[in-house]
C-alpha cells in the first residue's frame, strides 16, 4: 500500500499507472456493519410478517366461510342408514308387513376385466335369465345397466362371491306382506319409493316410519368414517312394531266365506267387519275381491280403496234395531206395544209395503219384536210415527248420521242424512228412514251403530291399530280412545238385543243360527239409489249383522254383499252365512263356551 | 463438558446469565414445547395410520430433541470462538453430504428430491444441518470482509455458491433460497457495499430463474402457486388443502387436536404444511401469536446483535435471527399461499431430525452471543489459554493492516479473552 515507485517505461505506461493510481484513489466502498444495517435486516423481516398476517386474516376471517365450506364438503359426507319402516303385525304378533332389504344389480361394462359374455354367463343362473338376454342388455350401453332390481339377499351374496369388476349392487329397502292379500284392505300397501298409498301404510305412516334423517359425518381423506359428529343413539334402531287388533285366523275365517258367497251369487263385492265391543277394536276387515299388496302394481284401481269405509249405501232393514232403541229410549214406545200391520200403506201418496206383502198380505196386530222378526217397513213406519219428527231427527244426529265413525282409516267418507227442515217436513222421508231407506252411511257405520246396541249403549270408534309395541310386547304408545259417549241406556239395548236374538231364532235371521249360542241378527236387503235419483231396478245390497253373545255381547259382525244375483238373493240368505262362519271362527278362537245346553246328535256306533 | 449438560432444559448457570440470554432460553423452549404439541397434534393420524402408533414421529422427534439438546447445552457453554474455529470443517462436512445426496445410489429421494442420507434408521439432511455452519462461517468471512485478501473472499464466497448450488441441484429449491437469503442479509448486515449486494441478489435471482425453467416439477409448482384452483386435484391439490385448513380455522379454530383437514387430506401435514394445522387448530388467534412470538425472537436477536461486541458476533446474531424468523416466516408463506409450493420445514414444529438439531444449535449460537455480550466473566479456563495464549477465529490467512487498522485485531477479539494475568 505504501507510495509506489515504479521506473517510468514508457508514456503509455505512464498514463496506465496514472489510471491505476486514479483507480486506486478512488475512495473504495468500506465494509462497516452498522446499526442502520443490522435494522434493515430486521425491519425487512417484520415487514414480512406483517404481510403474512395481514395475508392470514384474509384468509381466517375474510376468506373462512367459503374455505370452510368447501373443506365441509369434502370432509363431510351424508349417511342415509338403511333403516327399514316398522313392521305391522296383528293382534297375536303375527307378520303382517316387514321391511327386507333388497339389491338392484347394476352393470358397467367398460369397467369389466372380463369379456362380456364370459360375465353373463356368471350371471345366468343366479339372474335366472338366458345367457343371451343378459348379453343384450350388456350390450346396449357402456355403463350403467340396471339388470334386475329386486334382488333378494341371498342372490346379491351369490354375485358377490363372483368378485367380478364392472358389478354394481345397490341395497334398498322393500317392504314385504306375507299374508298377501289377506289383510290389504286394513294394512294397505306402500309405493315404490316406500310411501304408504293405502290403509295402515298411510293412516300411520308417522308411526311406521323410523326417523330416517341422513346423519353428517366427517370422514377422513381416506374415507374411513370418523366418529367425533356422529350424534347419539344413531345406530339405535328402535325394536317397535305397529301392533293391529286384526286377527288374521278371524280375517281368514271372513275371508274364505265372503269370497265363496261373493262366487256363489256372483256379486260385484263383499266385505266382512268384526268389532269387539269392549273397546272398539276390529278383529277383522275384509273386502273381496281384494289384492296383494307384495304387486299392488298389478291390482285395479278401484280395489285400492277400502269400500267398507268409502262407498255410501242405503243400509235398509239392517237399521230397523236402531229405530227400535230409538223409540224405545224416547218413550214413543213400550217393549210390549203391539201395532197394527196393514201390510201397504200410503204416506203423502206414496205406497210403502213389506218385502212380503205379494204373498204374505197384512199380518195385523203385531209387536215389536215381531216386527223385526218379519222385518216388516209398515210396522216400523208405526213405530217410528210414535215420535216427534224433531226429536227423531235429533236421534238420529245423536247416533252419529250424516259423520265420520272417526275410525283410524284413512278416505272415510260421511254419510249423508237430509237436513233438518227437509227431514221434519216430509213424511215420507221420516216413513222411509224407518226401515233404513232415504239416508246413506258406510259398513263401518253400520257397524259403529250396532256396536251401540251390543256395548249396552256406548258409540265406540272403530279402530284397527292397538299400539306400539317393542320386541317383547310391551306397550310403547298406545292410542288415546276418547270416553264414548253414552247413547242409549242398557235397558233398551237389552230389550233389543232380546228382539234381534228372536229375529235369529224364529225370523229371518235363521241362516246365522250356532247351536248353543245366543245370537242377534238382522238382516237388510236394500234397493241401492242410482245416481240419477230413485232406485235401481234389480241392483240390491244385502247385508246382515250379528251380536253375539246375547247375554254378555262381545262382538258385532257385519257383512255386506254388493250386488248379488240371483232370484234368493236376500240378506238372510247371502249375508247371514257369512257372520255365521265368522261367529263360529271367534267362538273357537275365544273359547266362548255355549250358553245353553246343545243337542249333540248321539252318533251312531258303526259296526 | 460436564455431564449435566446431557440432561435436557435443566441448566443450572441459567440463572447467572445476562437477562437477554435467559429471555431467548426461555423463548426457545417455549417456542420448542409449542412446536411439539402442534406436532404432536399434526401427526398422531399420520402415524397412526402408516406406522399403527399415533406417537411414532413424536418419539422420532423427541430423540432428536435430546441430540439437539446435547448439543445446545454443549454451545451454550463453550466460548464462541472455538465454535467459529470448527465451523469452516463442519461447514466443508455438510457440503460433502450435500455432494453425497447427489450421487445415484447413496442420495434418498423422498417426494421428488434427494436431500437425505440413510444413517442405519435415521435420515440425515446435510442441507438442514449445514445451516448454523453457514451462519458462522459467513459471519467470519463476512464480518472481517475488510481484512481479508481478495483469495480468501474469493475462496469462500465460492464454498457458499457451490453449496447453494449443491442444495439446488438435490433440488431443493427452498432451502437454496433460504441459505442465499440468510448469505444476503448477513452480508447485508456486515455493512458490505450495496454494489457486491445488488450483484449477488441479481445474479441469486437469474440462478434461481434458470433453475425453475430448467426443472419441469418447480415450473409446475410456480405454476400451481399463481392459480392452485385451476388443476385442483393435482398440482393445485397441496395448496388447496392447505388453504382449506388455513380457512376453516377461522377467528379462534377448531381447538387443540380437532383439525380435519389433517384427517388424510392436507399431505405432509407433518412437517412442511405444519402450520396449516396449527392454524386449523388455533385459529387467527393463535396464527397471531405464533406471529407475535416470531417476532420477539428476532428483536430479541436484534437486541443481542446490537450489544454484540465483536462484528462476528453481531453477525452470528442476525444470521440466527435471519434462519429463524426468515425461514419461519418463509414456511407460513408457502402454506398461505404466498410463495410457491416448496419444502421448507417451520423450525421446531415441523417433524424432521436434522431440522431440529440444526434449529437448537442455531439458538444455541444466538444465546452464546447473547451470554458474551453482557456478562463480564463467562468462561476463563487458564490452562487452555496458557496453552493457547493467543487465541484467533479467524482464518489463517489474514490480510494484516497494520498501518490503517492496528486493533482491528483486538477489537475483532472479545476483550474479556486478555489473559487476566497479562502484564
Amino acid at each position: 500500500m505504501g507510495s509506489p515507485s515504479y521506473p517510468p517505461r514508457s508514456k503509455r505506461f505512464r498514463r496506465l499507472a496514472a489510471v491505476v493510481k486514479s483507480l486506486r484513489q478512488m475512495p473504495i466502498p468500506q465494509a462497516k456493519s452498522t446499526y442502520r444495517r443490522l435494522l434493515l435486516v430486521w425491519a425487512i423481516l417484520v415487514t414480512g410478517s406483517v404481510l403474512l398476517t395481514l395475508n392470514l386474516v384474509r384468509l381466517q376471517v375474510v376468506q373462512s366461510p367459503d374455505l370452510l365450506k368447501q373443506a365441509r364438503s369434502q370432509q363431510m359426507t351424508y349417511l342415509r342408514p338403511f333403516i327399514p319402516r316398522r313392521p305391522i303385525v296383528d293382534h297375536n304378533g303375527n307378520m303382517l308387513a316387514i321391511d327386507h332389504p333388497v339389491y338392484t344389480l347394476y352393470a358397467h361394462p367398460n369397467a369389466f376385466k372380463l369379456p362380456k359374455p364370459a360375465v353373463a354367463e356368471k350371471l345366468a343362473p343366479i339372474l335366472g335369465q338366458s345367457a343371451a338376454d343378459i348379453n343384450r342388455k350388456l350390450d346396449s350401453a357402456e355403463s350403467g345397466i340396471r339388470l334386475e332390481y329386486s334382488l333378494a339377499e341371498n342372490a346379491a351374496a351369490r354375485i358377490r362371491d363372483l368378485q367380478l369388476d364392472g358389478l354394481d349392487l345397490n341395497q334398498q329397502q322393500q317392504r314385504l306382506y306375507p299374508q298377501q292379500n289377506l289383510t290389504a284392505d286394513v294394512v294397505g300397501y306402500v309405493d315404490v319409493d316406500q310411501v304408504g298409498q293405502a290403509g295402515v301404510e298411510y293412516s300411520h305412516k308417522n308411526l311406521l316410519e323410523r326417523s330416517v334423517k341422513s346423519v353428517r359425518l366427517s370422514r377422513t381423506g381416506m374415507g374411513a368414517v370418523m366418529p367425533d359428529q356422529v350424534p347419539g343413539g344413531f345406530l339405535h334402531i328402535d325394536d317397535l312394531q305397529l301392533q293391529l287388533t286384526i286377527d288374521s285366523r278371524v280375517q281368514r275365517a271372513a275371508q274364505i266365506a265372503v269370497q265363496q258367497q261373493v262366487k256363489k251369487y256372483a256379486a260385484k263385492r263383499g266385505v266382512v267387519l268384526v268389532m269387539d265391543v269392549q273397546d272398539g277394536s276390529l278383529r277383522a276387515l275384509v273386502g273381496d275381491p281384494s289384492y296383494d299388496p307384495n304387486e299392488y302394481y298389478k291390482a285395479k284401481l278401484e280395489q285400492f280403496k277400502n269400500w267398507a269405509l268409502t262407498d255410501l249405501y242405503e243400509p235398509g232393514s239392517t237399521f230397523k234395531p236402531l229405530n227400535v232403541a230409538i223409540a224405545l229410549e224416547s218413550g214413543a214406545v213400550k217393549p210390549d206395544q203391539v201395532f197394527n200391520d196393514e201390510g201397504e200403506i200410503y204416506i203423502d201418496g206414496w205406497p210403502i209395503q213389506n218385502f212380503d206383502y205379494s204373498y204374505v198380505g197384512g199380518r195385523g196386530p203385531i209387536s215389536v219384536t215381531q216386527i223385526l222378526e218379519h222385518s216388516s217397513n209398515v210396522g216400523m213406519v208405526h213405530i217410528v210415527q210414535q215420535m216427534k219428527p224433531d226429536v227423531y231427527y235429533s236421534w238420529l244426529q245423536k247416533i252419529g248420521l250424516g259423520q265420520i265413525t272417526g275410525s283410524d282409516f284413512p278416505f272415510e267418507a260421511a254419510g249423508q242424512l237430509k237436513d233438518h227442515k227437509t227431514f221434519v217436513e216430509s213424511p215420507v222421508d221420516i216413513a222411509t228412514t224407518a226401515f233404513g231407506q232415504g239416508f246413506s252411511l258406510t259398513a263401518i257405520q253400520l257397524l259403529q251403530l250396532h256396536g251401540i246396541l251390543a256395548s249396552g249403549g256406548k258409540l265406540l270408534t272403530p279402530h284397527v291399530v292397538q299400539g306400539l309395541y317393542d320386541s317383547s310386547g310391551q306397550p310403547y304408545w298406545q292410542p288415546q280412545q276418547s270416553t264414548p259417549k253414552q247413547i242409549f241406556s242398557l235397558t233398551t239395548t237389552q230389550t233389543v238385543l232380546k228382539m234381534m236374538e228372536a229375529v235369529v231364532l224364529r225370523g229371518s235371521g235363521k241362516g246365522a243360527q250356532v247351536p248353543g249360542y245366543r245370537i242377534g241378527g238382522k238382516t237388510g236387503t236394500a234397493q241401492k239409489a242410482s245416481s240419477g235419483g230413485g232406485y235401481q231396478a234389480n241392483a240390491k245390497i244385502t247385508s246382515f249383522v250379528g251380536i253375539f253373545p246375547i247375554e254378555a255381547p262381545r262382538y258385532v259382525v257385519v257383512a255386506v254383499i254388493d250386488e248379488p244375483k240371483g232370484e234368493d238373493a236376500f240378506g238372510s240368505t247371502v249375508a247371514a252365512p257369512i257372520v255365521k262362519s265368522v261367529i263360529e271362527t271367534l267362538i273357537t278362537i275365544d273359547k266362548i263356551p255355549p250358553s245353553q245346553p246343545m243337542t249333540i246328535p248321539t252318533p251312531t256306533p258303526s259296526l | 463438558m460436564k455431564l449435566r449438560q446431557l440432561i435436557p432444559f435443566f441448566d443450572t448457570t441459567a440463572q447467572d446469565w445476562a437477562a437477554e440470554a435467559r429471555i431467548l432460553r426461555w423463548l426457545t423452549f417455549l417456542w420448542l414445547f409449542v412446536g411439539l404439541a402442534v406436532m404432536f397434534s399434526a401427526s398422531y393420524p399420520v402415524g397412526d395410520a402408516d406406522f399403527g402408533d399415533g406417537l411414532y414421529y413424536v418419539k422420532r422427534q423427541l430423540l432428536a430433541v435430546f441430540i439437539g439438546m446435547v448439543g445446545f447445552n454443549l454451545i451454550v457453554h463453550a466460548p464462541l470462538r472455538y465454535v467459529l474455529g470448527i465451523a469452516d470443517w463442519f461447514l466443508i462436512i455438510c457440503l460433502g453430504g450435500i455432494i453425497v445426496t447427489l450421487l445415484p445410489g447413496i442420495g434418498t429421494s423422498i417426494g421428488g428430491g434427494a436431500r437425505w442420507i440413510a444413517l442405519g434408521p435415521f435420515l440425515l439432511q446435510p442441507s438442514e444441518l449445514i445451516k448454523p455452519f453457514l451462519v458462522l462461517q459467513s459471519a467470519r468471512i463476512f464480518g472481517q470482509w475488510e481484512r481479508l485478501t481478495w483469495t480468501t473472499r474469493i475462496t469462500w464466497v465460492s464454498v457458499f455458491g457451490a453449496m447453494l448450488v449443491g442444495i439446488l441441484l438435490q433440488p431443493n429449491l427452498s432451502t437454496t433460497a433460504l441459505c442465499g437469503m440468510t448469505l444476503w442479509l448477513i452480508a447485508l448486515a456486515a455493512g458490505l457495499p450495496y454494489v457486491y449486494l445488488w450483484c449477488t441478489a441479481g445474479g441469486g435471482l437469474l440462478l434461481a430463474t434458470l433453475s425453475i425453467s430448467l426443472r419441469e416439477y418447480q415450473r409446475k409448482r410456480i405454476m400451481s402457486f399463481i392459480n392452485p384452483w385451476a388443476d385442483p386435484s393435482q398440482d393445485g391439490y397441496q395448496l388447496i388443502q392447505s388453504l382449506l385448513a388455513i380457512g376453516s380455522g377461522g377467528t379462534f379454530g377448531t381447538g387443540f387436536g380437532l383439525s380435519q383437514q389433517k384427517m388424510g387430506y392436507l399431505p405432509i401435514q407433518y412437517t412442511d404444511f405444519i402450520f396449516a394445522v396449527f392454524a386449523e387448530e388455533f385459529g387467527l388467534v393463535g396464527s397471531v401469536l405464533l406471529m407475535i412470538l416470531i417476532l420477539t425472537y428476532g428483536t430479541m436477536a436484534l437486541i443481542v446483535a446490537r450489544k454484540a461486541r465483536t462484528t462476528v458476533q453481531r453477525l452470528v446474531a442476525i444470521g440466527v435471527m435471519v434462519l429463524m424468523v426468515g425461514q419461519s416466516l418463509l414456511n407460513i408463506a408457502v402454506a398461505t399461499g404466498a410463495l410457491p409450493t416448496t419444502g421448507l420445514p417451520l423450525p421446531f414444529f415441523s417433524y424432521g431430525g436434522s431440522s431440529m438439531i440444526s434449529t437448537l444449535i442455531s439458538t444455541a449460537l444466538l444465546i452464546r452471543v447473547a451470554r458474551e455480550s453482557s456478562e463480564a466473566e463467562v468462561v476463563s479456563l487458564p490452562e487452555r489459554r496458557s496453552a493457547k495464549p493467543a487465541p484467533t477465529s479467524n482464518p489463517a490467512k489474514e490480510r494484516r493492516k497494520p498501518a490503517s487498522e492496528p486493533q482491528n485485531k483486538a477489537s475483532s477479539e472479545p476483550r474479556r479473552f486478555r489473559p487476566r494475568n497479562a502484564p
